[in-house]
């Protein structure tokens, strides 16, 4: 085949996105020996991620399950606990983040010696098209194709499984990674307020490296400490500031819950959307610790 | 490695390892099983307790988080690191972005096609579990192949890395 395919034309630029070719990409399982790869970041990874989908499986599962209050019986099981704590699974992938950011950020600076404009533009862009058109591609999908994945009494066959507002045009936040600031109950793909959030994270993050590459570790120490006290702080003050949101375990769990039990029982239809509208931007604050913990781990360090 | 790619080596005292992934562990168990009495008293925890849990727990979880890349980073990780670089967890992670993004949609889908609700019971809970990941991760190869590569694929030839 090589040998009918002639190496320098165009056609082989082509084949570069053969399915086959992506196949093998993906399942090759050879591991490069040099130390500069962290393999064992791939493991936390897919051991974090089914954690997650563990939780959503049951959490998406409640609003439709003849027995919810036997699941609530069971939180009093031990494995229960372990699986709605899930949302601990979320952290694990900011810290991997911040961790990633940071070396990756003082390494580039170490290898070009210098805090170059074309760093930092690429330091935005890279990550951006990384991340953006596949998570686009799923929403439009999420929009327009999820009406025909399924069928059944409880199925959502004419709109799928998106919003109103966000099929109207809310997409442009998924864009610009602000959804959870603007309108986050109606977010387009609503596990997405990872990526935001994340996103976010990403923007601020040269504040704490910046002084650090520049050689003033101090600086950058006393800014991550920030970092992390203004996330501590900031979910204490808004838990005091409204006494009577709800700060049980369960209550984010069961998020969904409450979206179906909220035309039943009209009086805390209120109480539900406001905490809703709140959860956004009260993870953004709070994840703000935990993003810069490990970044502080690694400036300890180097 | 950050630190070989500075030139210096890191050696841990034993001491100090055994003593850092004791208090670890503890912190783990504190953010794990902190809300558990919150579930089994009929009263529920106060209101402080859980404040401060919610307030805390992130930063804790994070400490444990770190605490393992750095052990794993110098290659002191023991067995945790050798199980965590397994080279089965290698293709998983390559698919691991579009599982992310994919997973909601699968199980959204298969829980919302039953034509009758759900009884829940032990058994079935696993069931879930290990479909619901199994389908995810096979839905992401689709996503990978037709929506990742190929943006990947013109970003390294559009930023010649």
């Amino acid at each position: 085949m090589r040998t009918l395919i002639d190496p320098e034309s165009r056609i082989t630029v082509l084949a570069e996105f053969s399915a086959i070719r992506t196949l093998r990409r993906i399942f090759t399982m050879k591991q490069k020996k040099d130390d500069d790869s962290f393999i064992f970041i791939n493991g936390i990874r897919v051991l974090s991620l089914c954690w997650i989908i563990m939780g959503h499986s049951l959490s998406f599962n409640l609003s439709y399950t003849s027995n919810i209050l036997d699941l609530l019986v069971w939180t009093r099981n031990v494995f229960m606990q372990l699986i709605i704590n899930g949302v601990l699974g979320v952290d694990t992938f900011f810290v991997l983040s911040g961790f990633l950011t940071a070396i990756l950020f003082v390494r580039q600076v170490k290898k070009e010696d210098k805090l170059s404009l074309r760093l930092f533009i690429l330091y935005y862009i890279h990550r951006y098209i990384r991340l953006t058109p596949t998570f686009l591609l799923m929403i439009l999908v999420s929009i327009n194709l999820t009406p025909y994945f399924g069928e059944g009494p409880v199925y959502p066959r004419e709109k799928g499984f998106e919003s109103d507002e966000c099929r109207s045009g809310l997409w442009w936040t998924s864009l610009l990674y602000v959804g959870n600031l603007y309108k986050p109950h109606e977010m387009c793909f609503d596990i997405a307020w990872y990526l935001h959030n994340d996103m976010q994270f990403h923007w601020i993050a040269p504040i704490a490296l910046v002084p650090f590459v520049l050689g003033r570790k101090s600086i950058s120490f006393i800014i991550t400490t920030i970092f992390v006290l203004i996330g501590i702080i900031s979910i204490l003050s808004i838990l005091l500031y409204y006494p009577n949101m709800s700060v049980g375990v369960l209550d984010a769990f069961v998020d969904r819950v409450s979206f179906v039990y909220m035309f039943y029982f009209e009086e805390s239809v209120f109480f539900y959307v406001y905490s809703l509208a709140l959860l956004s931007i009260k993870i953004f604050t709070l994840l703000l610790g935990v993003v810069y913990l490990p970044m502080q781990l690694v400036l300890l360090l180097v | 490695m950050i630190l070989i790619n500075f030139g210096r080596r890191y050696r841990l005292n034993r001491n100090i390892k055994i003593l850092g992934t004791i208090i670890t562990i503890v912190f783990g168990l504190i953010c794990l099983f902190t809300p558990y009495p919150d579930c089994l008293l009929a009263s529920g925890l106060s209101r402080p307790i859980v404040i401060a849990y919610q307030s805390l727990s992130r930063t804790f979880w994070s400490i444990i988080i770190g605490w393992i890349l750095f052990l794993c980073s110098i290659h002191q990780g023991g067995l945790v690191e050798r199980i965590l670089s397994w080279s089965i967890w290698d293709p998983l992670a390559r698919l691991n972005y579009s599982c992310y993004l994919v997973h909601s949609i699968v199980v959204r889908t298969m829980v919302l096609s039953q034509r009758m609700p759900f009884y829940y019971q032990a058994h079935l809970v696993v069931n879930n579990f290990v479909s619901h990941i199994f389908f995810s991760y096979a839905a992401a190869i689709v996503v990978t192949i037709f929506f990742e590569t190929p943006f990947f694929i013109i970003e390294k030839k559009l930023l010649k890395r």
